[in-house]
């Protein structure tokens, strides 16, 4: 146990800097949309002597809010493509899994540490999304004591981004088992994502919308179930070829 | 013939280990490495015995860097298999490389990371790790443990690579060019550790590769010399140095004469300096006593000058093809 928890914080250090700038390009849109809501003004309206709640400012400013969770979340998706890039080609490039192929440590367990702390920042900084944006809705919602609006969508705007970043995560570590630079490794999977992406009409078709606004309050993603079966199955086989080519690699 | 083709005694008589191979430090046994069309090590067989300290000498691109990597199995070898201390490396890695360490030409260490926390690393994941061993070895390579390793000198990072390799309490020791690009006193003082190691540690078996031949000369006691990825000399030191010599004499005119066992010849006017292996008085004597050959006189050689004049004498023979 000592040992795989050895690797774990190894391998943790060496992606911690991807991290931290994902974790920043996650939540900082967040925090910029929250500040301009915290100082929005005409949230509360005085018709009379009463404040009343102006139920369209509100859900706009949930609208906002969420928007901006998700444009985190698209950047943390991106960010993955450096997640998994640096995995194993980082290492390698610095000749320090040299010493660590050294080490009387199975290949195995060396796998398995990669695959804990990527799996463990990509679930949670998705969770860490998902909890904001249904906060978003929570707090607005409830905030608008107007029946008639619209829940705040979760999933649907979900699938697609864990689709994308489980692709972003399966190419980038096949191309990190396979390379020796983690930024050829993380632009070649970001551009085969951007590519084939748009290729699968994953994205919402570019021009449709007048603005940002629009185009974020009407993101509905192509929803071809093929399409989404067929990314995760790539995705998992790019993860099990990195696997392979770890585990049955002749040389450091 | 490939696994398939060859029936199960084949298969069997193949992995077989010789009881020689088995009590070996390092045993290659024709083992070949070819990137693409290129050859860089062919068919190399050579066996250490345990407590040897052998220098592994040759020029830039002879193969030697390659030769050692797949020992320790960081490269794979085309063909032929490297036994350490008996176990296949490629086989059965883990195992074949308990007891072993390797300190390579440059730092391998994480370069973010601190020495305190690379040693911490290392004795959580090295069972074999000594702990008094590697605090003693910071405190005499005077080592600042909070120091990340990409800051350190080339001197204290070759040092770290010992220290690492030390700590480990092997019983064979690799080292690949330890000593390249360190000043003359980093050099002396990592070669100084290495023979502290070696009286420390008395079954120590030890091959280490470099271009400093005269600070090698001082802690082997065996040379494998390397050429276009073959090993052409694997002797004992001591006795090498004793038996080869250079004979300067002066030819008479029109004498054309070249002693047996003659590895270099070079022709100034009429003087004339030979390299000569398997040399001794008597053969200096057979010399001197033929006729049209003048005033000669044995000069010892230096591990360096060997070397030297075995692979110019080499490359000449094989330009003259």
């Amino acid at each position: 146990m000592n040992v795989l928890w050895a690797l774990i914080r190894k391998d943790w250090r060496v992606v911690k800097p991807v991290i931290l700038v994902g974790v920043a390009c996650l939540l900082l849109p967040a925090i910029m949309q929250g500040t301009v809501n915290a100082f929005r003004s005409d949230v509360v309206d005085f018709p009379g002597q009463t404040p009343v709640m102006n139920s369209s400012a509100v859900e706009e400013q949930r609208d906002l809010f969420q928007a901006a969770v998700t444009i985190g979340l698209s950047l943390w998706c991106a960010v993955c493509a450096a997640l998994g890039g640096c995995m194993f080609a980082r290492e390698r490039r610095d000749r320090s899994a040299e010493l660590v192929e050294l080490l009387p440590v199975s290949r195995g367990v060396r796998l398995c540490s990669k695959v804990f702390v990527m799996a463990l920042a990509a679930v949670s900084a998705m969770l860490v999304g998902y909890v904001l944006w249904m906060f978003a809705g929570v707090v607005w919602f409830a905030g608008v004591p107007v029946t008639g609006m619209i829940p705040p969508r979760g999933l649907e705007v979900m699938t697609p981004l864990f689709l994308i970043m489980f692709i972003m995560l399966g190419l980038s570590w096949m191309l990190s088992s396979m390379l020796r630079s983690e930024v050829i490794a993380t632009a070649a999977t970001f551009g085969a994502v951007c590519f084939f992406g748009l290729l699968f009409a994953l994205v919402p078709g570019p021009g449709r919308y007048g603005d940002l606004y629009q185009w974020v309050n009407s993101f509905e993603w192509t929803p071809v179930p093929l399409t989404y079966v067929l990314v995760t199955l790539l995705a998992l086989a790019a993860f099990v070829t990195g696997c392979i080519v770890t585990l049955r690699r002749r040389e450091v | 013939m490939t696994h398939a083709a060859m029936s199960t005694g084949q298969v069997a008589a193949m992995h077989a280990v010789s009881a020689r191979d088995a009590h070996a430090a390092i045993a290659c046994e024709r083992i070949t490495k070819r990137f693409g069309s290129r050859i860089a090590v062919r068919e190399v067989s050579l066996r250490l015995e345990p407590g040897t300290v052998t220098g592994l000498v040759g020029l830039n691109g002879a193969g030697k860097s390659t030769l050692l990597r797949m020992m320790m199995g960081l490269t794979a070898a085309t063909s032929g298999r490297v036994l350490l201390r008996g176990v296949d490396v490629a086989r059965e890695p883990i195992e074949a490389r308990k007891g072993v360490a390797f300190v390579p030409d440059k730092p391998n260490a994480f370069p973010w990371m601190r020495v305190r926390e690379v040693m911490e690393l290392c004795a959580t994941l090295q069972p074999s790790w000594d702990i008094e061993t590697a605090r003693r070895l910071v405190q005499q390579y005077r080592l600042d443990g909070t120091q990340r390793v990409s800051k350190l000198s080339k001197g204290q990072g070759a040092k770290l690579s010992l220290l690492l390799a030390l700590a480990q309490q092997p019983d064979v020791l690799v080292l690949d060019e330890p000593t390249d690009g360190l000043d003359p006193i980093a050099r002396d003082e990592f070669l100084e550790e290495v023979i502290r190691a070696v009286g420390e540690r008395e079954r120590l078996t030890i091959l280490i590769s470099s271009h400093a031949l005269d600070e090698l000369e001082r802690i082997v006691d065996h040379v494998a010399l390397m050429h276009d990825g073959g090993i052409v000399l694997h002797q004992d030191a001591e006795q090498l140095l004793k038996r080869t010599k250079r004979i300067a004499a002066v030819l008479d005119d029109g004498v054309k004469f070249e002693p047996p066992g003659c590895i270099l010849t070079r022709r100034e006017g009429r003087g004339v300096t030979w390299t000569l292996q398997d040399c001794d008085e008597r053969v200096v004597a057979t010399i001197a006593q033929t006729p049209g050959v003048r005033d000669v006189q044995s000069h010892d050689m230096r591990l360096a000058d060997v070397f030297k004049d075995v692979v110019r004498g080499m490359q000449e023979r094989e330009g003259a093809r």
